[in-house]
């Protein structure tokens, strides 16, 4: 017995220590910010034209006699958390307000001072979030979700006029750290959380286990912006899809942590959202969730890419030599 | 030591740069923040229904982190299953008596992430709180009669039913009026 316990516990210690360490691995190994450059420059892009579409009917939504009114909000956010700066700012200065937000979204795009804009960036697309929420779908969530971890991490630190100052500056730029690998790591796991939730939320839906679920999808005269009704005559298609959709959203959270197999699992995921896009008219989506898969790109690959790109812009500037015979 | 099965994929240090780490008390301060961010997000989409209540205590702990951050997500994609799709039509009257009819959403409108906007605001009629349903009603016809100058607003949910690829086969169209089912949500009125 006492044997067995003394293995029992060996075995535990030795769980715990391995635990730990891929743990400690996986969150706080040193990163190179380059791609969460790339990731600001793209999200700040998003949250920037998403809110500047707000801007086309600015009082329809947040006006005191907006489609959803300030009582019916509050009603639906009653014993919530849900905070948004929008019930301060008078009628008149909705405009003024709306200005200053889409400056920040493009100060956070272009990365200056990025550690502060950040972090009003997500404050901001919050408060739209908040102050409208019966009128968001999944475009909002994701980009909220890019938002905060792109402000937890030095999303600054790397193709960015942070960088650009720095470097006019004489200082030396930043290079891997312990954040930008965090900021990696929180967008790939939410990844994995959406994409598992996606999937198998799908298997209380008959039509997911028939098969036609995405003839249903297709079938939406309101979402349709490419006509797909001749799938009618293809059912064995429409049932290929259903499936591949549920296999691929489902396994995603396991596969792509392979290195072998992640080519493909992301090959799938333009496949999908690009036909989300195409079909469904809903590109803004469809771009964002891209990005958020785009944190699966080996950083060291994106390096070296950005090490060409600059000799290669190098190359071209440099004087070109005549030579005269 | 093992290591997850990606590491292999990261990129050099940058030269002339050196990446400073956490100590390890940092670290294992760290790792219980992000090990409860982590329960946050998956505890989110758990606690949709039908959930259980053990779920739905562990959501109550976590509510405020997830919807001060608006991370209070069920990432519930087309599911359980794509259905039918909601549009909301209005006849708004004005004072002289002309009536203006329209409906959200509209497929004229641009750009789509905005024809998105309007298709939500339609959809989440359908998800309504019964205990807000006037509410809800009111305040969209209190917003067509301030946007259209109008003094009554009739206001009319169409379910538009998504058609069998069989009825398609046969030659029904997507857009056939039977496909169609029209609800009064009410009628508002104001003083002049």
């Amino acid at each position: 017995m006492g044997a067995l316990a003394r293995a029992i516990m060996a075995y535990l210690r030795r769980l715990a220590s391995w635990l730990w360490q891929s743990w400690d691995a996986f969150w706080f190994t040193p990163e190179s910010p380059t791609l969460l450059g790339l990731l600001r420059i793209a999200t700040g892009g998003m949250l920037l034209y998403t809110h500047a579409v707000w801007g086309l009917r600015l009082k329809d939504f947040f006006g005191p006699q907006s489609w959803l009114s300030p009582s019916l909000v509050r009603g639906l956010q009653a014993n919530s958390y849900a905070y948004s700066f929008w019930w301060v700012v008078p009628e008149p200065a909705l405009g003024v307000a709306h200005a200053i937000c889409l400056l920040i979204f493009a100060l956070f795009l272009i990365g200056f001072a990025t550690r502060i804009t950040s972090i009003l960036a997500l404050a901001a697309a919050i408060s739209y979030a908040h102050r409208t929420p019966a009128s968001l779908f999944g475009l909002d969530q994701i980009n909220i979700m890019l938002a905060l971890y792109l402000a937890v991490g030095p999303s600054g630190d790397a193709i960015s006029f942070d960088a650009f100052l720095r470097k006019r500056r004489g200082r030396a730029p930043r290079g891997p750290s312990v954040a930008a690998n965090a900021a990696y790591r929180l967008i790939q796991t939410h990844m994995c959380v959406i994409y598992f939730f996606a999937g198998i939320s799908k298997l209380q839906g008959p039509s997911w286990w028939s098969g036609e679920a995405m003839w249903l999808a297709f079938a939406n005269r309101e979402y349709q912006t490419l006509d797909m009704t001749w799938l009618a005559w293809h059912p064995w298609l429409i049932d290929a899809m259903t499936l591949t959709t549920l296999v691929w959203e489902i396994s995603f959270c396991v596969l792509v942590w392979k290195p072998l197999l992640r080519p493909l699992v992301l090959v799938g995921a333009v496949a999908l959202h690009a036909g989300i896009g195409l079909c469904l008219g809903m590109w803004t989506f469809a771009i964002i969730m891209l990005v958020g898969c785009a944190s699966f790109l080996p950083p060291g690959l994106i390096d070296a890419w950005a090490l060409k790109a600059v000799a290669w812009v190098r190359a071209r500037e440099a004087p070109h030599v005549v030579v005269r015979a | 030591m093992d290591r997850p099965t990606d590491v292999s994929s990261r990129g050099p240090a940058t030269p002339g740069t050196r990446a400073r780490t956490p100590s390890k008390r940092a670290r294992q301060l760290l790792s219980l923040v992000l090990l409860l961010h982590l329960v946050a997000i998956v505890v989110s989409p758990l606690s949709v229904s039908p959930t259980s209540g053990l779920m739905e205590g562990v959501w109550s702990v976590f509510q405020p982190y997830l919807q001060f951050l608006n991370l209070n997500n069920g990432y519930h994609f087309f599911a359980p299953e794509p259905t039918s799709s909601t549009i909301i039509e209005y006849d708004a009257e004005r004072p002289d008596g002309s009536v203006v009819h329209g409906q959200i959403p509209d497929r004229s409108t641009w750009p789509r992430l905005l024809y998105h906007r309007y298709f939500m605001l339609a959809e989440q009629m359908e998800n309504e709180p019964e205990e807000l349903a006037t509410a809800w009603a009111e305040s969209y016809a209190t917003h067509i009669a301030s946007v259209q100058g109008a003094s009554k607003v009739r206001l009319t949910r169409v379910t538009h039913l998504l058609a069998t690829m069989e009825a398609v086969r046969e030659g029904t169209g997507l857009e056939h009026p039977e496909s169609y089912e029209r609800e009064v949500l009410g009628e508002f009125e104001w003083a002049p």
